[in-house]
């Protein structure tokens, strides 16, 4: 493709000051089966490219699925034609210092392909799945879900890029579901993610997950609601994930902060002048801007604007000291930044996106954190969120909680939900886990920006504990 | 190339497609293609000024092949090029068949039928254009505005191997936007139509300017609590998308992800002053689905506060023998919905609400106890504290946590006696169709807890 592109770009003899051409195809496969029966079996290619072009200091856009040579040239005389209508009226302004020269290569490992595993093996796999999380009459449905997407991306520009990467996600998710009376409790392995090849669709990890699940949720039947009152909070990663990503990912966003996603995504309670001053969080709290860690969902070697991804600390000791955002970001903010422009596909612009967004470990073991906790709650997988546009009063609900009573984990409560507002929650932060409670998640839906896109994020974890949390349970 | 041209050509390629297609099936198979694309113009501003314009291009195709008591799905994108798309095509044809082969069976199939096809095209004569860039940036010079701009046409189409066929294709804009004063309060305000209207536009950001003077008070410090308030239509449409997201779904129901579990079962009402329908007279969405079947013009969901039918899909009705289908589309959700109107005139809003939260938009909405139907959200852009039925300030952002059955039973005043028509304004993956039109409501009481 690299090839066929540079000769594309060649021929276009484009009276643009710089012209980029990123092409993407995706295949992506999905697999659902409920109740032990096959419910979906669907496959998505995708394939497209998006022209850049640099004019009077501002990028234009234009998409197509035609990769012809012709089509190509289309694409280029649309987005010359934008230039020509929004001259004098951008934003900011652009050079080619925002696109620097890349050249390289970056393939996700894998050990394993569909055929090898074989289709019909990952169907069973599904359905046994299910079949193992049929622990009572009680259970009402049961899901299995499994989905591979292979996306490559090659990138040529008039100032000599080139370069392509290939990335294979995988996303598992098994849930069962339990009605007694009113009540209905659900309980999932969360977002089960990495960045592998089907290997990742282990039989034994599966049935070993889909048992738990069928076991928990039944125990969430019989237990009482989580208490309402403030107490010590301990969140696994697979709540945690999320808390990183509503509430230290998306404020971090320079693209927000600067005002471009006020009437969507929204805005920031963080201003310019908080970087390199601002106290985030207690001075454990140390969080990575890390594109290097293998496996995780958003590990790559060059953002969508070809800049070379390498590991910052967004936050160290509790200190805020860089944000999330690319050149053109950086440029109008004039704050340092990280390589992140990225786009959900072909047809969109890349803009300043969460990539791997990670807490690293401290030195906590569980059994430490669990017995320095007189009255606390642990929580367990996220599901529920929302927060507000300044990403700073949040609401979360889990699957799963245990009360902790004089440094033991006691009886399982259910509905439990926390709410907080940002610094405040940060600053409370009192024991970070060790590496041996730290563990890789992440989600492949991140939405943002106008027109909408949706990206794939990485947020990697240990066990956190906080002290003094609202907490609370369901409807009375 | 006009709109009439440009949607021409892409009717032809997509007919030529299923034909080469449905000439290759063998006897045993069925197939239903849905197609939906879009040519746009987009344009992200801030601070009134333009950023990333982008032109976007694309259609995308999606295959429902059955064999055998086996349904597989494939999608692509389509290059316009016949020959080329149909040489994909056939490739993942053949992939479905040696799929079906080893697979086992897939319950529950929806198959095709021939029972009437439509076609509806509603394009300009003279598309808008690039020159809308200028056009709309001009009125927003004396203001902080930030926003999107989408223009085009939206097509979606559908047939099968048995001979329906379905097309619907629509050319219109939208400004959705909102503007901030120097203290960065906002207003939320939208200009949509077919064909841009400067001096319209210009009326549109005028009116918004106005209400942001209102944001000029003093800032009012309201504590959790419980207050009375009004919800605007923008706002009640926000908490209509969250129900959409389930809660009208009968395979939801069946499987226990209904968040509307306790109205489908009768144990709780909404007040006898709602009245929810499924109304494609808003003509914002096509009639037809991804299985190629007719919508009923009207379908009435509550009724004087009473559940009169979930949304059940031709696949769920297949599962499910006591439930019997109503041509919902596949995810069971609204797609043009229409929320009755009550008795409050826009001029007695304000003595009516007395003192409380004047609400005009939510954010970010989502359930904190599912199955009761506890949502929790945010407020956003231009609220009010209202003391005496007089406007006393803008609020900061607070978070609700309450159930629909307050909100739309218990504690409901009465609605507005105006309804406002919302378009979708998504665009994931591709630009969104559908909208809804709903009225504004009195809320006794919302509980309010951050
Ligand atoms: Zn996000």
């Amino acid at each position: 493709m690299k090839t066929e592109l540079k000769e594309m770009l060649a021929s276009l003899n484009s009276p643009a000051e710089w012209v980029g051409l990123r092409h993407v195809a995706e295949d992506s496969r999905s697999f659902q089966v409920r109740d032990e029966r096959v419910e979906a079996v669907n496959q998505g290619i995708s394939e497209g490219v998006m022209v850049e072009v640099l004019v009077d200091g501002q990028f234009h856009y234009s998409a197509t699925a035609d990769v012809s040579k012709d089509g190509i040239a289309r694409a280029h005389n649309r987005a010359m034609a934008l230039a020509e209508f929004s001259k004098g009226w951008s934003l900011a302004k652009f050079s080619l210092d925002q696109r620097p020269k890349a050249v390289g290569s970056y393939a996700s490992k894998t050990s394993q392909t569909l055929d090898q595993l074989g289709m019909q093996e990952l169907i069973a796999l599904l359905v046994d799945s299910t079949k193992a999380m049929k622990t009572s009459d009680e259970i009402v449905s049961r899901v299995a879900y499994a989905q591979n997407a292979v996306t490559n991306m090659t990138y040529v520009s008039s100032n000599g890029s080139e370069f392509d990467q290939t990335f294979s996600h995988n996303f598992s998710h098994l849930s069962a579901t339990a009605q007694r009376g009113s009540d209905v409790q659900t309980r999932t392995n969360g977002m089960d993610v990495s960045q592998s090849g089907y290997e990742f669709f282990d039989r034994e990890h599966m049935t070993a997950e889909s048992v738990r699940i069928g076991e928990q949720v039944l125990e969430l039947l019989d237990a009482e609601n989580c208490p309402e009152d403030t107490r010590d909070l301990l969140l696994a990663p697979s709540q945690l994930y999320l808390q990183i990503h509503e509430s230290i990912g998306h404020p971090l966003e320079l693209d927000r902060i600067l005002g471009d996603e006020r009437n969507y995504a929204g805005w920031s309670f963080i201003g310019l002048e908080d970087f390199g001053k601002l106290q985030y969080g207690s001075d454990l709290l140390n969080v990575t801007f890390d594109p290097t860690v293998s496996g995780e969902l958003a590990s790559y070697m060059f953002d969508d604007t070809g800049v070379k991804a390498e590991k910052e600390y967004l936050i160290k000791d509790g200190k805020l000291l860089r944000g999330l955002g690319s050149l053109e970001s950086q440029s109008r903010a004039n704050v340092p930044g990280v390589a992140c422009a990225r786009s959900t596909s072909w047809n969109r612009p890349a803009l300043d996106r969460m990539a791997n967004i990670n807490i690293e470990a401290g030195t906590s073991s569980m059994s430490d954190m669990i017995s320095s906790v007189e009255k606390g709650v642990f929580m367990d997988t996220n599901k529920s969120w929302s927060i507000d546009d300044y990403r700073n009063k949040f609401q979360f609900g889990c699957e799963y909680a245990k009360l902790i009573e004089n440094g033991e984990i006691t009886k399982t409560v259910k509905n439990p939900n926390y709410r907080g507002v940002c610094t405040p929650f940060w600053s409370n932060l009192k024991m970070v886990g060790n590496g041996d409670n730290f563990e890789v998640w992440g989600s492949f839906f991140c939405g943002k920006a106008e027109p909408n896109q949706v990206i794939r994020v990485g947020h990697a974890t240990p066990h956190c504990l906080f002290s003094d949390i609202e907490v609370f349970g369901g409807a009375r | 190339m006009t709109s009439q041209e440009w949607v021409k050509n892409k009717k032809q390629a997509f007919a030529e497609l299923s034909e080469n297609l449905f000439s290759a099936l063998k006897s045993d198979e069925q197939v239903t293609l849905s197609v939906s694309g879009e040519d746009s113009l987009y344009c992200r501003f801030s601070q009134s000024k333009v950023r990333q314009p982008s032109r976007v291009d694309q259609v995308a195709l999606g295959m429902s092949f059955i064999v055998n008591n086996c349904e597989l799905k494939k999608s692509m994108v389509l290059s316009g090029d016949v020959d080329k798309d149909t040489r994909k095509l056939m490739s993942l044809v053949e992939s479905a068949r040696k799929e079906a082969a080893i697979l086992p069976e897939t319950p529950f199939i929806v198959e095709p039928k021939n029972l009437a096809s439509s076609d509806e095209d509603v394009l300009l004569a003279e598309s808008n254009g690039e020159r809308l860039l200028p056009e709309m940036v001009k009125p927003l010079q004396s203001v902080d505005a930030a926003g999107l701009l989408a223009d085009g046409i939206v097509f979606r189409g559908n047939q099968n191997s048995l001979g329906q066929k379905h097309w619907f294709s629509n050319e219109s804009f939208y400004v959705d936007y909102s503007l901030y004063s120097s203290k960065q309060k906002a207003v939320k305000a939208c200009y949509a139509d077919t064909k841009w209207d400067q001096a319209a536009f210009e009326a549109n950001v005028s009116d918004a300017t106005n209400q942001l003077s209102h944001m000029r008070l003093p800032t009012q410090e309201v504590k959790r609590g419980n207050y009375k308030t009004y919800l605007a239509p923008a706002a009640v449409n926000e908490l209509l998308g969250l129900l959409n997201w389930g809660g009208w779904s009968a395979q939801a129901f069946k499987t226990g992800r209904s968040s509307l579990k306790e109205l489908a079962e009768g144990n709780r009402k909404f007040s006898q002053k709602m009245n929810i329908t499924e109304d494609f007279s808003l003509g914002l969405s096509p009639k037809f689905n991804s299985f190629g079947e007719v919508a009923d013009d009207k379908l009435s969901v509550i009724d004087q506060g009473e559940l009169k039918t979930l949304l059940v899909s031709s696949k769920t009705a297949e599962e499910y023998s006591d439930l019997e289908g109503n041509r919902a589309s596949a995810g069971e959700g609204l797609r043009s919905a229409v929320m009755g109107t009550g008795s409050l005139d826009r001029a007695d809003i304000l003595s009516a609400l007395g003192t409380g939260l004047y609400v005009s938009n939510l954010h970010y909405l989502n359930y904190s106890d599912l199955p009761k139907a506890r949502v929790t959200g945010m407020t956003r852009f231009a609220c009010f504290w209202v003391e005496n039925g007089e406007i006393k300030g803008p609020i900061k952002d607070l978070r609700f946590d309450e159930t629909v059955y307050n909100i739309f039973g218990d504690k409901l005043v009465d609605l507005t006696s105006f309804a406002e028509t919302q378009p979708v304004i998504g665009t994931y993956e591709q630009r969104a169709i559908g909208g809804s039109r709903v009225p504004g409501i009195l809320v006794d009481e919302m509980a309010y807890t951050l």
